[in-house]
Order: C-alpha cells, then structure tokens, then sequence
C-alpha cells in the first residue's frame, strides 16, 4: 500500500485525481497540505482527508506527493518532498521556466525517486490509438500535424502571472507539446507563437497560436487559445489532425459525449461518458511507485521540462517576431 | 455591334424590357468554365455565345450543351462582339489572357487566383484601368452563404470584437486537373484553396501584417500530389488567424472556421451542415441544396452581370485579389525561407 499526499489542491485537477486515486488498490490518500491553510480546510472537508498543518509531517506520512499547487510552486513542493526521498507526479507545466524545471529533474535523478508530469493526455485511449495507427504506418509516412487545446479561461490565479508564470500559452501548449513529442519521437527544434489579450483584455495573453518544427522532417501547430465563451457547451477540446503520405487521420479526444438540454440549469451542456484519462494516469503513477519505475506511458520530469521549453521558445519568438530556437536544458 | 446599356438602371428593368442581352465568352471549358457557363445561364439577361479551349473536344462538348459556338482561338474571341469573358484556364495562363480581354474591350471574370505574382496582378489592374472595362476575380468564398453569414455577423458585432479564427478547407487534390501539381503553374495549395480563406480573413479582419507559414509546396509534384499548409497571419487589427489549405485526404473534403471574440465563438463545419444523407450499397452521400437564387457561383455571375449593367460597384475587385495573392505570396515564402515575412 502506497500512501499519497496532495500538496495543494489551487490546479482543479486535483478533484479528478483524488476521486481516481480512490478507484486505484495499493494505493491511499493520506491527507492534503496547502500553503494556503483555508485551501487545505476546504479540500480536507471535500475529499474527506486529513489536512496537514506542516509541509514535513505531511511528506512524513507518505511515500509519494501528487502537486496541484499554483505554477510557480511547483519547484518549491517537488524540490521539499524529494528531499524528503519521496516520489512526485507534479501538475504540468512542470515549472514556469526551464531553469526550475531542470532543477527538479536533477534533484530527482539525484536522490533516486520518481518525478512524472501530469500529462494525462497520453493515457487517452483515443490518442493511444491514434499513436498506434500512425506507428504502423496506417497514413503513410507522418509529414504534418495540427492541434488544438482551447478551452475557457479558468480565471483565479491562472491569471494571475505571478502565480502562474503566464497565461493561456502557459497553461495550454504543453498537453499538446507532449503528445506531438511522443507521438513524433522527436525534439522540437523552432518555435514561432501569434498571441494576444484580444478576448479578456487582461494583462496576460488569453490567445495563442503556435507554429512548431521538429527535428524529425515534421512541422505542427497548435491553438492554446482560451477561446471557448462563457456560453460554450463544455470546458475546450484537445484535438490532433496528423497528414501521411497516404491520408489524414483526426482524433477529438473528448468527443465521447452527448448534450444535455437543461431548462433546470437553463444551459446547453455536454456529457462526457469517453473514458477518464486521469485514471490511467493516476494508476500508471501507482504502478510506478508499486515497480520503481516510470511507466511506458508516464511523462518523466524531463518530458515536463522540454514543453516549458518550448514555452520559452514561444514567448521568445513574439519578441523577435521570428521563430526562435528551442533550448535544450541538460 | 456594340451594347450600350444606360447607367443607373437595374437589371430587373432591363429584363423587364427584353431589353439587351449581354454576350458571354467562355475562355477554359475545364470543371470552372462548365460551372460558369451554368452560372451565366441563370442571369436572364445574359448568353453564352463562345466557349473557347485549345482541346476542342472540350470547347465542342461544352458548346453544344448551351449552344454557343466553339472555338480553340482565344483570338477569334477577342475580335468577336463579346461583352464579357469568364477565363477559366489554369492559373499560370490567367496574365496574358486577362490582359489581351481587357485590352480588347471586354469585361472580364477571371477566376481566382488572380495570378502567380503580385506584379502581375499589377499589370492585369493596369489593363483593366487602361481600357476602362470592369474585372471582377472569382473570390467565390465571399457569396457561400454561411461565409457571408460570417462577414455579418461579425460586422454586426455579433462576436463583440474578434480575437483569433481558425478557417480550413479542401481535402482532395484536384485529380481533374492535369496541372494542379506544378508549383508554377498552380502556385500549390497555399494559392489555389487557401486564397479562398485568404480573401475572407481580409474580407472580414482586414490587411495582414505579418505570416508564418510552414506547408509541404516544396515536395509537391508529379510523383507527389499532396500538399498542405499550415498558416498564421497576424492582421494589422491585432487579430489571429490560422488558416490550413489542405490537398492532402484522398477521400474527403470539407471547409471549416470559428471566429472567437470577446463577446461569442461563431462556428462552421460543412461536415455537421448536411440536410440530406442519401445510403445505398452504391452510394452515401451527404448533401445540403440551396435554391438557385442562394447559389454561389450564380450569386458571384449574378452580381458581376449586374455591375456591368447598372453600376453597382463591384463585390471583388482586381484590388481584393491582388491583396489575397500579396498574402499568399508571403505564405509560400515564408515556408520557404521559415521566416516570418512582414508585409
Ligand atoms: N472558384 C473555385 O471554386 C475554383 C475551383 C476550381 C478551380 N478554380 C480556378 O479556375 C481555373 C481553372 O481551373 P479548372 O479546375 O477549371 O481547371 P481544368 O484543368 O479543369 O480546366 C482548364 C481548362 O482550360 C483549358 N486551357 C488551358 N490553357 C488554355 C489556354 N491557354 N487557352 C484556352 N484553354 C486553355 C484546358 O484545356 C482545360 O479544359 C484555375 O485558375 C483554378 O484555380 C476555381
């Protein structure tokens, strides 16, 4: 039996993977820790767990953190429950700049535990079988691809830049980074990004547009843009559209749902019954600290750190309104 | 002998009347000719007298479907008493014709894309300007209704103020035609279906200032029918667009946008817009009829005929379509040197 806690519930992720964590066997939730004590109030009474009031007795009771704290926490919690020697899945982006993202990485490596970013988008079965078909050469060779990850803006600290390290670029080109580069087997080179604040008018971008070139012959975009109104009917999409030699292939990954008419919450409103792809990842994380290694699937710490580096490269090229190189911390 | 028609008078009275008939020429008698032949039909007050194509067969059979007369000489069409000419013929060839119709005094649809260059768009307007004869480029995108419905809607503040659009179309390489593979003539899919939703974007958010472009132009050819694009323009509105040219699905066809602004998201997805579904082991097929009127390519004749006779200022000018093809130019550049191209 493996006992978890979570540090910090502010990402909303967090519900999903504390109701997950309870369909897995080996494994338990011990408690939550917040540096936000009313947080760690609310979600202890939510979840029905422990609240711990101290950072050390919370990674005392536990063999490993899942962090759904703020953005810039992240480095902060990873880099204090690896020192306590316990394993960690941290909310993506991994870190706010590539710079944390390799410390934690290395802190990891160093003290022997597992770090996984939290990309659940690989445990898709849709994106498992999209994988598959292009693997096996289903459209030919794979020549180019086009994403999207829209969504509504999330409001509360995500837009807040201090928190977050940014915004919908932030918060939204790295699933599809992942996918493209687990899917592609390769590196992103360049980066050029088209971003805005023409739908919120705030002081962070709410669109982005992102034009990426990967070592391997392949060339993407992506659309991270919090375009999804107030009025939509669900929360935003993850899509992929591959071009091969031989044809096209297109995933919706959410698209395993059907519409709720509701005169009683007076909205239009979709039902998603597709398969949770946060169960696969929160058992794969199980698993790994059952095994002591990261599962096939996982997204490793440094899976994390490549996408904030290709974040970094994207506000890069809004500077020099040219494609900007990416990175590659070691 | 040549038709004067009296400006400020509306079409439906010159139909009223019996009164003149506008000639129509016909230069490409390939999948667009045969469209516009059609389109040129529907306008009471128009008849297709030529159809001109150096393949006779082609030129022939088109010319007995709508009784014209079928020539191979673009220059018997250009001495003849033609008022207007729709040029129908690949893209590579639309200069030296444009120019020799509109030097000839005729006035002149040519299909879209304007041309391969922005200079030659440039001397095709001169021409025009220099013999004081109307052209219209076949932007056909802005008379589909649901395209139309767009400019609107978001005119009418519908979105609030726009933000970031995505827009798509094609799917097959045009397999019809015998010259769509070659960059030099057709300019690949960037030109020939992107130009579409580039006249749109312009239509609807304005002039460009800047694109990243990345596309697949470069490998296009005999032994590779496939193309795509993927493109960002940034307007000078501060609006985002990407748009993605596609000739790359070897069975299905479709176009799409979303307009997202600070006030809403206007959809489209011709894959959700059918109104009929027609399954038989033979056939499947989806479909979605508009009545003639609501026709785009009648629409697009329909309208042009109209300048011609009263003067209602044209809906696409030889302007638009340079614009487009300033826009498409920088594209392919930009793909090419993966640069962004300012412009
Ligand atoms: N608006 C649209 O929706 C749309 C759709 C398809 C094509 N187009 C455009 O229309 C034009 C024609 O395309 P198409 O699909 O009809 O091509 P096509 O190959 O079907 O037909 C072209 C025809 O022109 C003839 N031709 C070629 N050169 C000629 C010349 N110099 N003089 C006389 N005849 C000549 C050919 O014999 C052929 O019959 C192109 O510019 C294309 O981009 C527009």
């Amino acid at each position: 039996m493996k006992n978890i806690v979570l540090l910090s519930s502010a990402h909303l992720h967090a519900d999903a993977y504390i109701h997950e964590l309870s369909t897995v066997s080996d494994a338990r939730i011990v408690g939550v820790y917040d540096n936000d004590p009313a947080r760690a109030e609310a979600a202890g009474t939510r979840y029905g767990i422990p609240v711990f009031l101290a950072l050390d007795a919370a990674l005392d009771a536990s063999d490993a953190a899942i962090i759904c704290s703020e953005n810039i926490h992240h480095e902060m919690f990873a880099l204090e429950a690896i020192k306590a020697g316990k394993h960690v899945l941290c909310e993506k982006p991994l870190a706010t700049t590539p710079e944390a993202a390799l410390r934690m990485v290395n802190a990891a490596d160093t003290a022997g535990v597992l770090l996984m970013t939290a990309f659940p988008c690989r445990f898709s079965p849709a994106y498992q079988q999209f994988k598959q078909l292009v693997n096996s050469g289903a459209i030919g060779d794979l020549r180019a691809l086009r994403g999207t990850n829209q969504g509504m803006c999330p409001g509360g600290w995500f837009v807040q830049k201090e928190l977050s390290g940014g915004g919908a670029v932030t918060d939204h080109t790295v699933h599809v980074t992942d996918l493209l580069r687990d899917l592609t087997g390769s590196e992103v080179e360049s980066v050029y990004c088209e971003l805005g604040n023409g739908l919120l008018h705030g002081d962070f971008e709410d669109t982005g547009v992102v034009t990426l070139e990967f070592e391997k012959d392949v060339f993407a975009t992506l659309d991270a843009s919090w375009s999804r109104p107030k009025s939509f009917t669900t929360w935003g999409n993850v899509t992929l559209y591959a071009v091969g030699s031989k044809g096209t292939l297109e995933m919706d990954m959410f698209n395993q749902e059907g519409m709720l008419y509701s005169d009683i919450k007076g909205k239009v409103g979709v039902q998603n019954w597709g398969s949770s792809i946060d169960r696969g990842m929160v058992a794969a994380f199980v698993e790994s600290l059952l095994s002591g290694t990261l599962h096939e699937k996982a997204a490793s710490g440094t899976d994390g750190l490549r996408a904030v580096e290709v974040v970094e490269a994207a506000y890069a090229s809004t500077i020099a309104l040219q494609p900007a190189k990416v990175n590659h911390r070691t | 002998m040549r038709v004067v028609y009296r400006r400020q008078r509306s079409a439906d009275t010159i139909i009223g009347m019996n009164g003149p008939t506008l000639k129509v020429a016909i230069i490409g008698a390939g999948v667009m000719g045969q469209q516009h032949a059609r389109s040129w039909t529907q306008v009471p007050y128009a008849t297709v007298t030529t159809i001109c194509d150096f393949n006779h067969d082609a030129a022939n059979k088109l010319a007995t479907e709508f009784h014209a007369v079928a020539t191979a000489s673009i220059d018997s069409v250009l001495a003849s008493d033609v008022d207007v000419v729709s040029v129908c013929i690949p893209t590579c060839f639309h200069t030296d014709t444009a120019v020799k119709v509109l030097e000839s005094g005729k006035h002149l649809l040519l299909e879209k894309p304007m041309a391969l260059t922005v200079e030659d768009c440039h001397t095709i307007e001169a021409a025009a300007e220099a013999s004081g004869k109307l052209l219209t480029i076949g932007q056909v995108v802005r008379f589909f209704p649901e395209y139309e419905n767009a400019k609107r809607a978001v005119d009418a503040g519908a979105v609030g103020t726009p933000a970031v659009v995505r827009c798509r179309r094609g799917g097959i390489f045009p397999l019809w035609g015998t010259w769509f593979h070659d960059v030099n003539k057709s300019g690949g899919a960037i030109y020939d279906v992107g130009i579409h939703e580039i006249d749109w974007l312009l239509w609807l958010f304005g002039p460009v200032e800047r694109v990243y472009a990345r596309s697949l132009t470069e490998s296009l050819g005999e032994d590779c029918k496939q193309d795509f694009a993927l493109v960002t323009l940034r307007h000078k509105s501060g609006v985002i667009s990407h748009m993605e040219a596609c000739w790359a699905d070897p069975v299905v066809s479709y176009n799409a946008f979303e307009i997202a602004g600070d006030g809403g998201l206007l959809t489209h997805d011709s894959r959700n817009n059918a109104t009929l579904f027609i399954s038989t082991a033979e056939k499947q097929e989806a479909m979605s009829p508009l009545a003639d009127a609501d026709e785009p390519y009648n629409k697009q004749i329909a309208a042009f005929a109209k300048s011609i006779v009263d003067g209602t200022p044209l809906a696409v000018t030889g302007a638009d379509g340079r614009a487009a093809i300033a826009v498409a130019a920088a594209a392919l550049e930009s793909s090419r040197t993966r640069k962004v191209v300012t412009l």
